[in-house]
């Protein structure tokens, strides 16, 4: 069994919670008030602007063979945050001097210091993850949408063909990387696809409320 | 003027001497013999591969989500169209792509990509660009040249070359990027000559044009490490 398919098993009931939160149940059943879904979008952008710095710092320092792929998503990662733009501009979502909640910005800061400190294995392990977790987590909604959603471009965005290559070829990528690690690294990236689960299941509590800076 | 023009001035005759190095004027004449050309065009890849590492870098550290897109445009142009001028000629040369992507660096590839990637690394987006500037601006102002002057090849390898590196929508983007380097000097108030941090910025210039000279010497003399110690 790969390194990803052992760690999906092993920590199913986490992963089950970072990919089926009741945020995703809400918004494939229509019934997720609006505020709640916009303060998502406002906080999925500033996460995203972060987080495309994360991408271009490990396509930097990424081995050759992963550095053009890298490379490539951080051109992805920007035409996404055009399309949050023009989401909120019709939703009436004002991104500009938008701040960041505690666990958004715990979450980006958590991944640039991946990103400048630990090492390229424990970085593409959150990497995976996180994307990974998206594809399902949309995924799902997909499948399980009641109807018309004023979401939709969201939902489609993150169920495309090319995003699921994109991350097949990550958890493929990984468990390459895996084979070549020794247990004390292994450990290393175990623990950090357990941050990043936890870290994405706060992220859907997060638009809930109950988070602030006072 | 703009800080792009200021350190071009400052250093009139380095950057001259770049710009006009016998690679250059031989490529420009169809008489460059082929091997330095080929021993250049790998060297030039396996630069561009660490090229791209800090573009990387500057897409990272830029401080607004339209420079960081800026930089990611660059990052891509250089993969997908700039370096696919060195694949397609290996390819045609019988030099697999493998092969290419694992030729060994010459100590000048070395010396210049160590250099750009640490003045990335300590530097802001402002050190990141004027480090860029001699290989970005240079390459747009000699492949400008070269496309103007009469027998210039017309054909072949040599003339792809310069087709690439004067095509209106690459020099354009040389363009973009000289703009946004001067804007960023004139937010950082660095314009002043006489300030510490427009000294240290004329330095990382000059070194970066020293390489590029270096760099077409590199091909010139097929450069390579000594066999004693390769």
């Amino acid at each position: 069994m790969g390194f990803t398919s052992e760690l999906l098993e092993k920590h199913a009931s986490l992963w089950h919670r970072a990919t089926h939160h009741p945020f995703l149940e809400e918004t494939a059943a229509l019934t997720i008030p609006q505020p709640v879904f916009a303060q998502w979008l406002i906080q999925d952008y500033l996460f995203g602007v972060d987080y495309t710095r994360f991408l271009a710092l490990l396509s930097a320092r990424a081995p050759g063979e992963f550095m053009e792929s890298l490379g490539r998503s951080v051109g992805v990662m920007l035409d996404e945050l055009e399309l949050f733009r023009k989401m909120a501009e019709r939703a009436g979502v004002d991104l500009a001097g938008a701040k960041p909640l505690p666990t958004c910005r715990a979450y980006t800061d958590y991944l640039l210091r991946l990103a400048y400190r630990e090492s390229f294995p424990v970085c593409f392990t959150a990497l995976w993850t996180l994307e990974r977790a998206y594809h399902e987590a949309w995924s799902w909604v997909k499948e399980n949408l009641k109807g018309e959603s004023p979401w939709q471009e969201f939902i489609d965005n993150w169920t495309t063909p090319e995003f699921a290559a994109f991350v097949a070829w990550l958890g493929e990528s990984l468990d390459r990387i895996a084979a070549g690690e020794d247990p004390e690294e292994l450990a290393q990236m175990e623990e950090n696809f357990v941050l990043t689960c936890h870290y994405e299941e706060r992220f859907w509590q997060m638009s809930y409320g109950g988070e602030g800076w006072d | 003027m703009g800080l792009t023009d200021q350190l071009i001035a400052a250093h009139r005759e380095l950057w001259r001497r770049a710009a006009h190095h016998p690679f250059v004027e031989a490529l420009a004449a169809g008489t460059l013999e082929e091997e330095k050309f080929r021993h250049y065009l790998i060297q030039d890849y396996l630069f561009l591969i660490d090229y791209c590492r800090v573009l990387a870098l500057g897409s990272a550290k830029a401080d607004t989500v339209e420079r960081q897109g800026f930089f990611a445009k660059l990052t891509e142009v250089t993969l997908n169209t700039e370096m696919e001028l060195h694949r397609s000629y290996c390819e045609r040369n019988g030099i697999s792509r493998q092969e290419l992507e694992k030729a060994s660096p010459a100590p000048t590839t070395l010396g210049y990509t160590r250099f750009m990637l640490a003045t990335a690394n300590q530097g802001d987006l402002l050190d990141i660009a004027v480090c860029l500037t001699p290989c970005f601006v240079g390459y747009a102002e000699i492949g400008t040249r070269l496309a103007g002057l009469e027998g210039r090849p017309t054909s072949g390898p040599y003339h792809e070359w310069i087709e690439m590196y004067s095509d209106p929508e690459w020099v354009g983007l040389c363009g973009e990027f000289r703009q946004l380097t001067d804007r960023l000097a004139e937010e950082a108030g660095v314009t002043d000559p006489s300030l510490p941090r427009h000294q240290r910025l004329s330095a990382i210039f000059a070194e970066a044009v020293r390489w590029e000279w270096m760099f077409w010497q590199m091909g010139w003399t097929l450069e390579g490490w000594p066999e004693e110690i390769a």
